[in-house]
């Protein structure tokens, strides 16, 4: 009896340390903030003190919301209407915009930002170049260092996740719902307007609160872009990359404990209109998707806007790297420059990206084996166990993203010095590697349990009414059933952690270089050819993994049978990559309600 | 000695706003080879009732033994998980795992649960099932392949594979199409006899129960409300709930007069009239009572014994046709009495109509106000429910 009890006792143990590492970042950034700068292991206000007398707190706090806002405008202007475009029209290439939203996944944050700066910047922006007109010259035609940049820029690398978010409200609205308007006389666009924007209404404004804490915690553009004027995460870089003397932990953790508030007011915001889509949500039964819409003269219109923002968001970064790739120095297109054009700096980026690469496998690695296996058991001990304390670990995971990115990084730092002593993990890749994990965990856990609550309970049921254990049945039933959901998780977690730029920074002490740090290091010096080369290079290898990760899930996030007509060089690819995971996602797909 | 015992068996579902009485104390007892039906409506109790015995779910009180051993006891906390009691249960989803085949789904219970088996007997064992169902042509078929009569069947080899001392089943039949229902329910029962397996089958299908249960406990709001062969509860209920549950019934209120042992004599809308008193508890002369009698056993005009008592004039107010014959609803002193006859008899609307209402079909019950006789009207409830899914 006892040796059955530790059996599943192995995956609470696993699924408790999930939660204690969420709560380790809480607590370490709390404890952080109370850190005394000059004496270790004292406590104090100090930091607080500092923090309240600094004198654009309120303005900084202010342009920092109005970040997040901002972010969340440019998101929802294109990734609302691209979302409806796929869920419930007849917008011809919805496999295509599909496939581009994905692709541009594998573009990350600051290698657009970076690919903006070299095109617009005031002094030798590539266009104000071209055009004669930069800071030196009367005036530049475009600055890029504006607050409205930055938000535009955070909005369009959004608007995939944003998609991806919406799609299902979308696919889950009962088409019996507008039926039963239009057979009562109510006519088409006045159903739109009574019916299904009001039930999808809570759905979007909480898709759109959770996008203002990813807007107000990024960092990816601050961190490239510069502020004009500061934002409360790049007050926290700055203390902890502080040029002159040690990093000032202390004060970093008290502007976190701040970022930390707001973000996790909007998340509890976010909670509630959540529960308030799900009211809406069909109880049980079938969802039958609506029938397409023809467009009819509005393609035009539709082909217009993914236009614009397919250029702005995936032509413009890549053409622009490509060019600083290709051209020996930093220069503007001209007959000139096209004479000068040669691979070199493809050649030797590979002598730069041994040790960087080296580092971001293990990251990668890393954060998968900690996310995915500290996921799985928080989903069952969640969804499965039928234990009392269940919901805890559901509001625990629940409330993890309100961390930011860099909160995290900061607690984990912090935790990583006071423990040396016993484990010398600070300084090391290993240690961003399981900030990395927590961070990833809530993503994961979110996932899984969505899959898993599509598992039938009465599958382990049965298993257990036979006289099969339940670690047995772990094994045996549930995780075979949700490697799908497993595999997809690890996929988004390894391209995920080779994209993000933000823990590597904050975390690197000059022994954990990754390819991410490399390209920013890069271009902070001035190399902007091999930075652009490098960069190449890595949203090469993403967007194959990107388009592996989505094939999976495949195009079930789109309605009908007729999406999975493939075109396109990049999803005959992919699916060519993808046919390996082919029988675990047909069984999910066949077997899926 | 009973296979399985339970004793004031209770369960109590937390909810936000108060708590669901899902059981208000059963007591069971089950014989060696016995095919028992637990038959109720909607949400009266049964799966929790299922599920209690399989131990997924933990009763707030009373106990339970097999073959005497306490399996569960609410007073002391002993509770013996799942796998460890002798028991197989056939779900009413099949929950066929569906990353495994055939020969999978049955050999993987065998091998890793409580019996422990190796390999040769595992695949004895399975194709002994697979053969005894007619399975063995799919046993290497992937089980998402199967038709909904081939997973049934697959779920049932599952179960009786483990041998076990009970065998538990959840409405195994009710996502079947009415036909295969039909004809699976005498196939079932015979089957577990054969094996002389103790078997306890839930059903909200009347009909079903009649025709396979060697008992039948009626359950409604998580009480039994009677226990007994198909035939005395189908012609002795003991109330008005299982008189108007199981099949079709003319219930009429009526006031106790007298009677002795197991005859009554009523007063009702029609007069006074004899009647079987099917009751368990007696009454008090001028207590209020129901009388029932099923339309299939009033008698017409023709076929009325010369000097019969119980007899009804009333007037044909209407006739439906049911396929097999007529439902005639003969208005009598205000009270709309069924009657069911042959296709063949000439009666029409309007027929002044004299009735019999035989003593020895015509049973006295005691009125249950206090349970929900909601959606009980007009009988055969379950048949067409059944047919309808
Ligand atoms: N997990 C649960 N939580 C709360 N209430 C429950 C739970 N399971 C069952 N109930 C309630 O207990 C009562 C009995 O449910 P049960 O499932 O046993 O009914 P049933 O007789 O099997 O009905 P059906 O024929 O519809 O399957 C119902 O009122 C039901 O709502
Ligand atoms: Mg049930």
């Amino acid at each position: 009896m006892r040796a059955r009890l530790l059996g599943i006792g192995w995956v609470y143990l696993l699924a408790i340390s999930g939660l204690a590492l969420v709560c380790v970042t809480v607590f370490g950034n709390i404890l952080t903030s109370f850190a005394d700068q000059d004496v270790d292991g004292q406590y104090t206000f100090a930091n607080y003190v500092e923090l309240l007398t600094q004198k654009h707190l309120y303005s900084v706090t202010g342009r920092t919301a109005l970040l997040g806002v901002g972010t969340v405008f440019w998101m929802f202007v294109f990734a609302f209407p691209f979302t409806w475009l796929l869920a419930r029209t007849d917008f011809r290439y919805r496999t295509g915009l599909f496939t581009l939203l994905t692709a541009k996944l594998a573009i990350p944050g600051f290698i657009t930002a970076m690919s903006y700066v070299w095109l617009f910047n005031p002094t030798s922006g590539l266009v104000n170049t071209l055009f004669g007109m930069t800071k030196f010259t009367g005036g530049a035609l475009f600055d890029v260092y504006q607050v409205s940049w930055i938000c535009f820029l955070q909005g369009i690398v959004l608007v995939p996740g944003g998609v991806f978010m919406m799609l299902p409200a979308f696919r889950n609205l009962d088409a019996s719902l507008e039926e039963a308007a239009w057979v009562s006389g109510v006519s088409k666009y006045y159903t739109v307007f009574r019916i299904v924007l009001p039930l999808l209404g809570p759905s979007m404004v909480a898709v759109c609160i959770f996008y203002f804490v990813l807007g107000v915690e990024m960092f990816d553009f601050v961190a490239i872009i510069g502020m004009p004027g500061d934002v409360l995460v790049l007050w926290i870089y700055d203390a902890i990359a502080e040029t002159d003397g040690p990093p000032n932990l202390g004060f970093a953790g008290a502007a976190g404990v701040v970022l930390f508030v707001i973000c996790g007011v909007a998340i509890l915001f976010y909670a509630r209109f959540l529960k308030q889509a799900r009211k809406y949500a069909v109880v049980g039964g079938k969802v039958r998707a609506s029938a397409p819409q023809p467009l009819g003269r509005w393609r035009w219109a539709a082909y217009f806007w993914v236009g614009v923002w397919v250029m702005v968001s995936i032509g413009i970064p890549v053409v622009t790297i490509v060019w600083v790739a290709l051209v020996p120095y930093f220069q503007p297109p001209s007959i000139a420059a096209l004479d000068t054009i040669n691979l070199d700096s493809f050649r030797d980026a590979l002598a730069w990206i041994g040790e960087p690469l080296r580092h971001t496998l293990i990251l990668m690695a890393g954060s998968i084996v900690v996310a995915a296996s500290l996921a799985t058991s928080v989903t069952w001990v969640v969804t499965r166990s039928r234990n009392g304390t269940a919901r805890w670990a559901d509001n625990i995971v629940f409330l993890a993203p309100a961390v930011p990115t860099i909160v995290t990084g900061v607690a984990f730092q912090f935790i990583g010095i006071e423990m040396y002593h016993w484990i010398p993990l600070f300084g090391t890749i290993w240690l961003v590697a399981i900030a990395m994990g927590t961070r990833m965990l809530a993503y994961c856990t979110r996932t899984m349990n969505a899959a898993s609550l599509q598992i039938h309970f009465e599958l382990d049921e049965a298993a257990y009414v036979s006289g099969v254990s339940m670690l047995e049945t772990f094994r045996r039933i549930f995780l075979p059933l949700m490697a799908p959901a497993i595999f997809y998780s690890a996929l988004m977690v390894g391209m995920l952690a080779a994209r993000d730029l933000t823990l590597p920074l904050v975390m690197n002490t000059g022994n954990s270089e990754v390819v991410a740090t490399l390209i920013f290091n890069l271009q902070t010096n001035g190399e902007q050819n091999a930075a652009a080369a490098v960069a190449f290079y890595m949203i090469f290898v993403l967007s194959i993994l990107a388009l592996v990760a989505r094939r999976m899930t495949g195009m079930q996030e789109i309605r009908g049978h007729d999406v999975a007509r493939r075109n396109g060089l990049l999803s005959r690819l992919s699916g060519w990559v993808a046919e390996l995971a082919r029988p675990a996602r047909k069984r999910r797909l066949e077997y899926g309600s | 000695m009973a296979v399985l015992q339970t004793r004031r068996l209770e369960a109590k579902f937390p909810l936000r706003d108060g708590v669901v009485h899902a059981l208000r104390g059963i007591d069971l007892d089950i014989a060696t080879g016995e095919f028992f039906v637990l038959l109720g409506p909607s949400g009266c109790g049964k799966t929790t009732m299922l599920r209690s015995i399989a131990g997924l779910e933990r009763p707030t009180a009373g106990d339970i033994r097999i073959d005497g051993h306490p399996i569960f006891d609410a007073e002391n906390g002993f509770f013996v998980p799942p796998d460890q009691r002798p028991i197989a249960m056939v779900f009413q989803s099949y929950a066929i795992w569906p990353h495994m085949d055939v020969f999978e789904n049955i050999a993987f219970p065998l091998r890793r649960g409580r019996l422990k088996m190796d390999k040769d007997a595992v695949q004895d064992r399975v194709s002994e099932v697979l053969e005894m169902l007619g399975l063995d042509a799919l046993a290497a078929r992937p089980v998402i392949t199967l038709s909904g009569g081939q997973q049934q069947r697959v779920a049932l080899a599952r179960a009786l594979a483990l041998q076990p001392r009970i065998l538990l089943m959840d409405e195994p039949l009710s996502n079947l199409d009415f036909k295969l229902q039909v004809r699976l329910r005498a196939q079932m029962r015979d089957l577990m006899h054969r094996l002389n397996l103790t078997t306890i089958h839930v059903t909200h299908n009347q009909a079903e129960a009649l025709e396979t249960g060697d008992r039948i406990a009626v359950m409604s709001e998580g009480r039994i409300v009677q226990i007994g062969d198909p035939q005395a509860v189908y012609h002795r209920p003991e109330n008005e709930f299982v008189a108007r549950f199981i099949g079709d019934m003319n219930i009429f209120p009526a006031v106790y007069q007298g009677g002795n042992g197991d005859t009554a004599r009523v007063e009702t809308a029609f007069g006074q009239l004899d009647a079987q008193l099917t009751s368990r508890e007696g009454f008090a002369a001028g207590a209020t009572c129901m009388l029932g009698i099923r339309p299939e056993d009033i008698e017409i005009d023709g076929d009325i014994p010369a000097e019969a008592a119980n007899l009804v004039t009333g007037t044909v107010a209407s006739s439906s046709y049911v396929g097999e014959g007529y439902v005639h609803t003969v208005e009598s002193c205000g009270q709309p009495v069924r009657v069911r006859r042959h296709h063949r008899e000439a009666i029409n609307r309007g027929d002044s109509i004299r009735l019999h209402f035989p003593p020895a079909e015509t049973v006295v019950v005691a009125p249950s106000d206090g349970l929900d006789m909601e959606g009980l009207e007009g009988g055969l409830a379950g048949e067409e429910a059944a047919r309808a899914s």
